[in-house]
């Protein structure tokens, strides 16, 4: 006892003897941290390596979203082998695990789903961005907005109720196949597609387009020749982003494909899926054929996960093109600078060799002001070609044109125009579908009601709650290590390799099928980590499907907050710690919450993910290890069984309404967020 | 036939939750205050009807019934060995398994009707034709006599007991044409069927006339015979089967008990709300 005050006393001095040796020995990179007393150096480092920990999850998920997805599938490649496993016959009763027709069917749908899918978005988003009235492209926007959130399940159930008898009649057959998850798809894909690429024709300047207009272009001619070509990597992106979701879509396609594995004889017979083959047997399937389920897991990760790769090399490409083409343009200035002095100083004489004509002649009208139109050009407008001279050569090249360009413009607009409220029409078709047959439905009874009897007429009550609870718990889980993450990749990260590979795993995550995230969280927390079918298992799943979403729009609100602010909070003695926690967070803090209220809107209306991870049972949960039924799976039964059609339109209207619920709460926190900074 | 899929999960939830819930004590609210509870485990066709049925018996008696659905088989297995208290089965004995102590109760019948759409004009179809029909070898009406029509066959997922019923009692060892279109519920399939000139299915006989749906559909004979519940209780309609209890010597106590509720009148109606038929008055225990 005796000893240990002079232990005490001792100890300190001798380290901070060490520290500032320690500083001294890593002098240039805690060169900031020099004034600050050795514990909150150490509170500091602690919170850097927290967040590093956090940004490490994404990395983590994805890791071992991979390694139990094989993990899982080994048996059905060692056992059956890989050449019957990419086999043309799938009849799981007699042993034959083929995937060839399964994967045809994917592809299928997919390709048609583009087809109708791309022109509809890119027509829409050029609407919104080139064409629309501010007042009309903010309805259409939000249209889209809305779409993008309504769950799977919904347009499924709209695709099995409403597209496939119109199909039957039209076709002869049974309204199930191609063509139906074709419609289905389309509609899901073009709020993806139309946001992804109304941000790509957002970041062409408008100093191109007035420069088109000045020319005597019209709208279609500055649309078709200028600004399309000039958008088209970001379109590309869209496009494979787009097809990404519908690879991965599950229960929509499941709802209308009919279910056949095998190749089908034409568009409107039955065919099948991955996706929907696997949820479709993985509540009774054991053994190989359960392995075999994993393998088109394996299969569905690999094919998102290449997508989201060819999406990041074609950025890159644009990135190191840009940058190459800066330097050209810097050494081309100065070159074009040097021959204007070597003109003055031979000013009578002939002109010598040291300029190049080309390049004077097309540098001196652009000199103002020539880096911003030049820069946001794709690769193929190097050369030494400036914007105007582009723009000239492309509105040139039609020649004199059969029909006048007045009439070709008013036609393109029109068309422009019919898309966009086309799917503004779906919006307001599936809306209006949903309430009409929902609305007679609905009662107090009906919410707050348990159902009853083997076709559970009653209420829903059990499943709003198993919905609502499965939701705040994930969002539990995932919001701190998102936010967290995103203050690591937007405030600490030095930019570099580490960071990229942090955001490729965040995108890769972001891209996993739902289906295949369901059979990780099976595998992982219900079957190894013995949750069971469990509330817990189920939110663990859906978190790690939130965190690349919430992680992405914390970083751009936290990026987003100007920078005098931080150097302001610097310059009055802030550490780093205390800068993100009292100045940069408070800031960002609307447009956070905004992001993670979408994610809840998303959690809410999932359905693959927790279909095997949550259990199906009705019941109200109490514990977290409790099993339950969220109304999204409670529709899809519904809907399946088809023989409660009642009970599934009100689930659907109620669903649709705690949607559009969060989407529009979002859309309010991030405007009255917005008019309040403006208002300051 | 609700979401008969989710039910082999459905065990395994039912199984770790009750453990869970014992462990962590957090809802001790039905299940402490009787010391006595049976299980039920087998059959998933048998499930809705055996879960219902636990949930009236145990507001009625307070024994608490553990409902899982695990497979015919497993059940049968399960009761064997003492595991579960009651199997639930939708296929009788097995010849090895006849030689245990197993005591079998009929808790309903199961008819399965062969509906096609009401403009169809064919009545009657032998099990040979059906077999055809099914394994994609027929693939037009004309050759059944009807018209000149393609027939659209509508198959069950394979998680379905009627696809199982189906498949033992008409098809035998040939296999379903894999291009039919397989739908996961009763109810699609009869709305498909009732919208579809050309189509075919098969679904519960409780489920042709059904008061949910607006459309109808028509139920042919199969060999003559009409499916009605008559000819399925008196044996003559042939694709139909029994549902059964399998206990591990007589039912004594909760378990007798418990069976003796599922066969009374109250459950009868729950009974034909999942399609089946309620085993009349005269038929009692049968061995």
């Amino acid at each position: 006892m005796s000893d240990q005050p002079v232990h005490d006393l001792k100890k300190p001095p001798h380290l901070e003897d060490i520290e500032p040796n320690k500083g001294a020995a890593l002098d240039t990179t805690t060169h900031e941290l020099k004034l600050v007393s050795h514990s909150t150096y150490v509170k500091e480092k602690t919170l850097q390596y927290l967040f590093l920990a956090c940004a490490f999850v994404a990395v983590l998920a994805v890791c071992l979203i991979f390694v139990f997805t094989i993990w899982k599938a080994f048996p059905v490649f060692t056992d059956i082998g890989l050449e019957n496993f990419f086999g043309s016959v799938w009849s799981p009763s007699d042993g034959q695990y083929g995937i060839a027709c399964l994967a045809a069917g994917s592809g299928l749908v997919t390709v048609g789903a583009l087809a109708i899918g791309v022109p509809l978005a890119i027509g829409c988003a050029v609407f919104l961005t080139e064409i629309a009235s501010k007042r009309l492209s903010g309805i259409v926007s939000t249209a889209v907005d809305l779409l993008a959130g309504i769950p799977s399940v919904i347009y499924g159930f709209f695709g099995l109720v409403v597209l496939r008898p119109l199909i039957a009649s039209a076709s002869g057959g049974l309204g199930f196949g191609a063509l139906t998850a074709w419609l289905v798809l389309a509609i899901m894909i073009v709020p993806t597609i139309t946001t992804l690429t109304m941000d790509a024709l957002r970041s062409i300047p408008m100093g191109i387009r007035e420069a088109a207009y000045s020319m005597g272009a019209t709208k279609w001619q500055a649309i078709y020749k200028i600004v399309l070509p000039a958008a088209k990597t970001g379109i590309v992106n869209a496009v494979v982003l787009g097809m990404g979701r519908a690879i991965g879509e599950t229960m929509a396609v499941l709802m209308v494909v009919g279910n056949a594995p095998v190749l089908p004889d034409s568009i409107t017979s039955p065919l099948s899926t991955l996706t929907s083959q696997i949820a479709l047997d993985m509540g009774y399937s054991s053994g190989l054929h359960r392995s075999a389920l994993f393998g088109m897991g394996v299969v569905l990760f690999i094919i998102s996960a290449s997508l989201v790769g060819i999406v990041r090399f074609v950025s890159r490409d644009r990135e190191a093109a840009k940058a190459r083409k800066k330097a050209k343009q810097e050494e081309k200035a100065e070159k074009a600078e040097k021959a204007e002095k070597a003109e003055k100083a031979e000013k009578a004489g002939e002109t010598s060799s040291v300029a190049p004509s080309a390049a004077r002649m097309e540098a001196v009208p652009t000199t103002p002001d020539p880096v911003p139109p030049v820069e946001a050009l794709p690769p193929e407008a190097e050369g030494g070609e400036t914007s105007a001279a582009r723009i000239k050569r492309l509105l040139s090249h039609g020649g004199s044109a059969k029909v006048s360009k007045d009439t070709s413009n008013k036609v393109a607009v029109t068309v422009f125009t019919v898309m966009a409220l086309a799917t503004t029409a779906i919006l307001v078709l599936i809306i209006g579908f949903v309430t009409v047959n929902g609305l007679p439905n609905l009662s107090l009874d009906f919410i707050f009601g348990w159902p009853q009897g083997v076709n559970a007429e009653g209420g829903i009550w059990p499943t709003i709650v198993s919905t609502l609870y499965v939701t705040a718990l994930a969002m539990l889980i995932c919001t701190p290590i998102a936010v967290l993450a995103a203050v690591y990749l937007a405030e600490y990260a030095k930019q570099g390799r580490l960071v990229t590979f942090i955001r490729y795993a965040a995108d890769t995550l972001s891209s996993v099928p739902s289906i295949v995230m369901g059979l990780f969280g099976y595998a992982l927390f219900v079957e190894y980590m013995g949750f069971g079918l469990s509330m817990l298992s189920a939110a663990l799943a859906l978190a790690i499907m939130m965190l690349p979403i919430v992680m992405r729009t914390t970083e751009e609100a936290i990026r987003a907050v100007p920078r005098y602010i931080r150097w302001g909070a610097y310059g009055l003695g802030a550490t780093k710690w205390q800068v993100v926690s009292k100045i940069v967070l408070p800031s960002a803090f609307p447009r956070i919450a905004t992001g993670i209220v979408l994610a809840i809107g998303r959690a809410v209306g999932e359905t693959a993910v927790v279909l095997y991870t949550m259990g199906q049972a009705v019941n109200l949960p109490v514990s977290p290890f409790d099993s339950g039924r969220p109304m999204t799976i409670h529709l899809y039964l519904l809907a399946n069984d088809g023989i409660n059609m009642n009970a599934a339109y009100g689930t659907a209207l109620l669903l649709v309404i705690m949607i559009l619920a969060f989407n529009l709460f979002a859309r309010y926190i991030s405007r009255r967020s917005a008019s309040k900074s403006g208002g300051k | 036939m609700r979401s008969p899929r989710s039910h082999g999960l459905h065990a395994v939830c039912l199984l770790l939750t009750a453990s869970l819930v014992g462990v962590l004590s957090l809802c001790g609210c039905t299940s402490s205050s009787s010391s006595t509870e049976i299980t039920v485990a087998g059959s998933t066709t048998v499930l809705p009807i055996a879960e219902i049925a636990a949930e009236k018996f145990e507001a009625q008696s307070g024994v608490h019934v553990l409902v899982s659905g695990l497979g015919s088989s497993a059940g049968i297995e399960a009761a064997m060995n003492g595991t579960a208290d009651i199997a639930s089965s939708s296929r009788d004995l097995t010849a090895s398994e006849r030689d245990s102590d197993l005591v079998s109760t009929v808790i309903a019948h199961d008819g399965i009707a062969i509906i096609v759409n009401e403009s169809n004009p064919v009545d009657d179809l032998s099990m040979d034709q059906l077999r055809g029909i099914y394994s994609g070898a027929i693939t037009n009406w004309s050759e059944v006599g009807g018209p000149d029509l393609a027939i659209q066959v509508v198959n069950r997922d394979e998680a379905s007991g009627t696809r199982e019923a189906f498949r033992t009692i008409v098809m035998g060892d040939t296999s379903f044409d894999r291009s039919a279109a397989v739908l996961p519920g009763t109810g699609q399939v009869r709305d498909v069927v009732s919208r579809t000139p050309g189509a075919i299915g098969y679904i519960s006989i409780g489920f042709v006339e059904s008061s949910n749906a607006t459309t109808s559909v028509k139920s042919l004979s199969v060999g003559g015979v009409e499916a009605t519940e008559a000819n399925v209780e008196n044996g003559t309609y042939p694709i139909s089967r029994e549902l059964y209890f399998f206990t591990n010597g007589e039912p004594t106590g909760a378990a007798y008990d418990y069976i003796q509720f599922v066969l009374s009148d109250e459950m009868a109606q729950t009974i034909r709300d999942a399609g089946y038929i309620p085993v009349s008055a005269s038929a009692g225990d049968a061995s």
